[in-house]
């Protein structure tokens, strides 16, 4: 490759400027729309996976190795405060919680319906969830422990369809550690508004020691729960966390909702259509400015090539000059779209109508989010720029057939 | 007249240029048209599944039933009602159901579900149970006790057809009964189905373990059209001693959803598409614009008006897009109709999605309505597409354009 080329490349992009201005802009363009496209694509599942990770299991949870396969507390595990603490301290990690969950029969007077009770240490899952907030007033959050009776916190719904109310008494019955019958009696502090009606439906929180103490597992858990920072490479947290704890599994939030992931994975599925029709429709802009400016430089070229230019030559400075072209627009695109998305992610685009109603039922943010993240960036302006650089082998074809005669005399 | 000719023939005076406008067009408005109709399909048959699977057009609840699941509260009358909806002509089909919530256990695992007691043929006339059925068969023979799984329910259970599991759940005097079942059938649950485990026996049995006789909990009815269902429920609301009635947007607010964001999310895509669109066709008539500077500067200078250079080129454009809208929207209507009856196949993208009871097949379609909308954007973005080149000639000065290269 010759210095020269590229002199003569980059002075012929800006001797006509309004041209190179318009073909580098439909390359900008292109990576501007595809970055959007799929920076909001990825911020709408992202914010999916969040919060079902804060409200069910954790973006990355240590269980017992059979737990998953068969979730009995006879799969749970030993729970060893210090290296809980070690845990804590892992980077990328918000919070560690050990959970203790098992199905139970819950009944008040003569209603009994199967729910699920999650022993939780109270603080923790309020700076993760903030249930103080979510408690229907007439209640509380775990209160001052009394001697009397272990408390429960009901979601709402639950606590509708079984009659009850802060104060009056909750009896399950369930299967404990080693198949001993277990038999639970707690007092209700508060109902918890939990948005999710499915969830609403089917929880209730007591504090871990009671729980270990009603399925008699002293000291024992099913899960330790990790909810990482969202700037944490979740796979790292996983390792550390196996690293941490050898003898148990620490499963992604992917392999513990392997249902979210699979509809995830179908819309992402729809997304590539969407986003290979819109490569179509940028590529064809491309091809059709390229197709132009080759029109209109016929005559040039005939006159270069008759003074004594060689076509290989030519060639390779009209694809330099493609090249530029689509390395300039990509270039200032992915520039461009940068401050645009961060914008919207500081001040994100609130949905409209029943969306917003429903949103605002589930208990979730009812807003557009979008993901700004460095891979985004580049694939798009790979594959834009991979366009421009095949739609630049157009020029050589033309190049190498042009009659010189009839194109310096047009 | 005069300007329509020198449009018409400007435009084939450099037919490669005009090609690449009219291939442009064509493709934006095939692209658009197509992904509208791919997520129309995509959509619509989501809501089909759930309306048949799970949801059904009407559902008919014993008043306060659904509160507290109390099995007390039966529908008012359970016999009145089947006769009626059996006479019904806009009924295609009807199953009346018990349904208790209970623990469901095997010998490996305990967890909590509903337990749904029908008549087999009924209840597969309603939401296809029996073709669901993937191992074992619906109630196969007449003896009692049997019981259908979901695939998931047996995965984690551990059990097999012909395993045993067992059910505890309140009879109607609020005492727990308990009964073993054994497995005839297990059935391929839908994926995104967000309700926890459902088991079906016959409602025979049901109705012993709870003490409940002939009454049943629930109507869940399949109306021969869309169209009707509105009308039907309202027709029942009043009758019958005071039952819930609910037609399928009041049962289900996920089917809302669904539809809603269906609704955002496609205008989100044609914007953007037409945005893409409206900027390649800018760009290619400002082109053809620049490169003729010199020429529409010696019109101007023997005496064409501003205004008629404007419309001049205008319509040019608006001449450019009657051929590439037509011809976009036909080649769009072609795939949507071809892939419409053959099929998008996702499996390469989503490996397991069929496993999960999730099409990964998608049948675009799209009514009148849709193509007529998008033909109306998509001439309104190439109008406006052609204001700037229109915008930019007029602003020629003739004097410097006619010098210009």
């Amino acid at each position: 490759m010759n210095a020269l080329w590229w002199t003569l490349a980059w002075r012929n992009l800006w001797r006509n400027k309004r041209r190179t201005v318009i073909t580098a802009g439909s390359a900008f363009f292109a990576v501007f729309f595809a970055v959007v496209m799929q920076s909001v694509t990825y911020g709408v599942f992202g914010k999916m996976i969040e919060d079902m990770a804060r409200l069910s299991t954790g973006h990355v949870q240590v269980q017992d190795s059979l737990y998953l396969a068969e979730p009995t507390p006879d799969h749970s595990l030993e729970l060893d405060a210090a290296r809980l603490l070690e845990a804590q301290k892992i980077d990328g990690a918000m919070a560690v919680m050990p959970r203790l969950e098992a199905i139970v029969l819950a009944s008040s007077g003569d209603r009994s319906t199967p729910v699920q009770v999650i022993g939780i240490e109270p603080a923790a899952e309020d700076s993760v969830n903030r249930f103080t907030e979510r408690i229907r007033t007439g209640g509380q959050y775990f209160g001052e422990p009394r001697a009397d009776l272990p408390e429960a916190v009901v979601g709402a719904a639950l606590g509708d369809q079984l009659g009850l109310s802060p104060g009056d008494t909750l009896f399950t019955i369930g299967q404990g550690y080693h198949g001993v019958p277990a038999y639970g009696r707690f007092r209700v502090a508060g109902l918890l508004e939990l948005g999710n009606p499915e969830l609403s439906k089917r929880l209730v929180y007591v504090q871990l020691a009671d729980a270990q103490h009603a399925f008699r597992m002293e000291g024992r858990v099913t899960g330790v729960v990790c909810m990482a920072d969202p700037a944490a490479d979740l796979e790292d947290v996983q390792a550390e966390l196996a690293a941490l704890f050898p003898n148990q599994a620490a499963r992604l939030w992917s392999d513990l909702m392997p249902d979210l992931e699979q509809t995830l994975e179908g819309k992402l599925a729809g997304n590539y259509i969407i986003l290979f029709i819109l490569y179509l429709i940028i590529g064809f802009g491309l091809f059709s400015t390229v197709l132009m400016m080759m029109s209109e430089r016929q005559k040039e070229f005939g006159i270069l090539i008759s003074v004594g230019t060689g076509r290989r030559t030519l060639a390779a400075m009209v694809y330099l000059e493609v090249a530029l072209l689509g390395l300039l627009g990509v270039g200032l695109g992915s520039l461009a779209v940068w401050p645009f998305l961060e914008y919207f992610d500081a001040n994100p685009v609130q949905l409209r109508g029943d969306l917003r109603e429903l949103h605002e039922q589930y208990g979730l943010e009812p807003i557009l989010p979008v993901m700004i993240e460095p891979f985004i960036f580049f694939n798009q302006a790979a594959v834009v720029l991979g366009m421009a650089l095949t739609v630049g082998l157009y020029p050589l074809r033309v190049l190498k057939r042009l009659d010189i005669l009839k194109a310096s005399r047009s | 007249m005069m300007l329509l000719s020198i449009a018409y023939r400007n435009i084939w005076r450099n037919p490669v240029r005009s090609l690449v406008v009219i291939g442009s067009m064509v493709l934006g408005i095939w692209g658009g048209t197509f992904i509208v109709g791919f997520f129309s399909g995509m959509t619509q048959q989501q809501l089909e599944d759930m309306l048949r699977q799970e949801v059904s057009h009407v559902q008919i609840h014993g008043q306060g039933f659904l509160d507290q699941f109390d099995p007390t509260d039966t529908l008012q009358a359970t016999g009145a009602l089947t006769a009626a909806l059996a006479l019904d002509e806009r009924v295609e089909s009807f199953s009346a159901r018990l349904v208790g919530v209970g623990l469901i256990a095997s010998a490996r695992l305990t967890t909590g579900g509903m337990v749904v007691g029908i008549d087999a043929d009924a209840e597969s006339a309603v939401t296809q149970l029996g073709d669901r059925v993937v191992e074992g068969a619906l109630f196969a023979t007449d003896r009692p006790n049997q019981v259908v799984i979901g695939t998931r329910l047996a995965e984690r259970l551990h059990v097999g057809v012909k395993n045993k599991i067992v059910v505890t759940l309140p009879n109607r005097e609020g005492e727990m009964v308990s009964t073993a079942l054994r497995v005839a059938g297990i059935y391929r649950e839908r994926a995104a189905a967000k309700a926890g485990a459902r088991i079906y026996m016959p409602a025979r049995d049901l109705a012993g373990l709870m003490g409940v006789g002939a009454a049943r909990h629930e109507v869940a009815v399949f109306a021969r059209d869309l169209s009707v269902v509105q009308g039907l429920a309202a027709d029942y609301a009043g009758q019958f001693g005071g039952d819930l009635v609910r037609p399928w947007n009041a049962i289900s607010p996920e089917l809302r959803l669904i539809s809603e964001s269906y609704d955002q999310y496609v205008l989100i895509i044609i914007a953007i598409i037409l945005l893409a669109l409206l900027f390649g066709i800018v760009n290619t008539m400002l082109m053809a614009v620049l490169e003729r500077t010199r020429e529409l500067g010696v019109l101007m200078a023997v005496g064409l008006t501003r205004v008629k250079v404007f419309w001049m080129i205008l319509l040019e454009t608006v001449m450019i897009g009657s051929i590439g809208g037509p011809l976009g929207l036909l080649v769009a209507w072609g795939t949507i109709e071809w892939t419409g009856v053959n099929g998008i196949d996702l499996s390469r993208y989503a490996e397991s999605l069929e496993a999960y009871g999730l099409s990964a097949h998608v049948y675009p379609t799209l009514d009148t309505g849709g193509y007529v909308e998008i033909l109306i954007m998509v001439v309104a973005a190439s109008l406006i597409a052609a204001l700037f080149p229109a915008l930019h000639a007029i602003r020629l000065k003739p004097m410097d354009a006619i010098r210009s290269q």
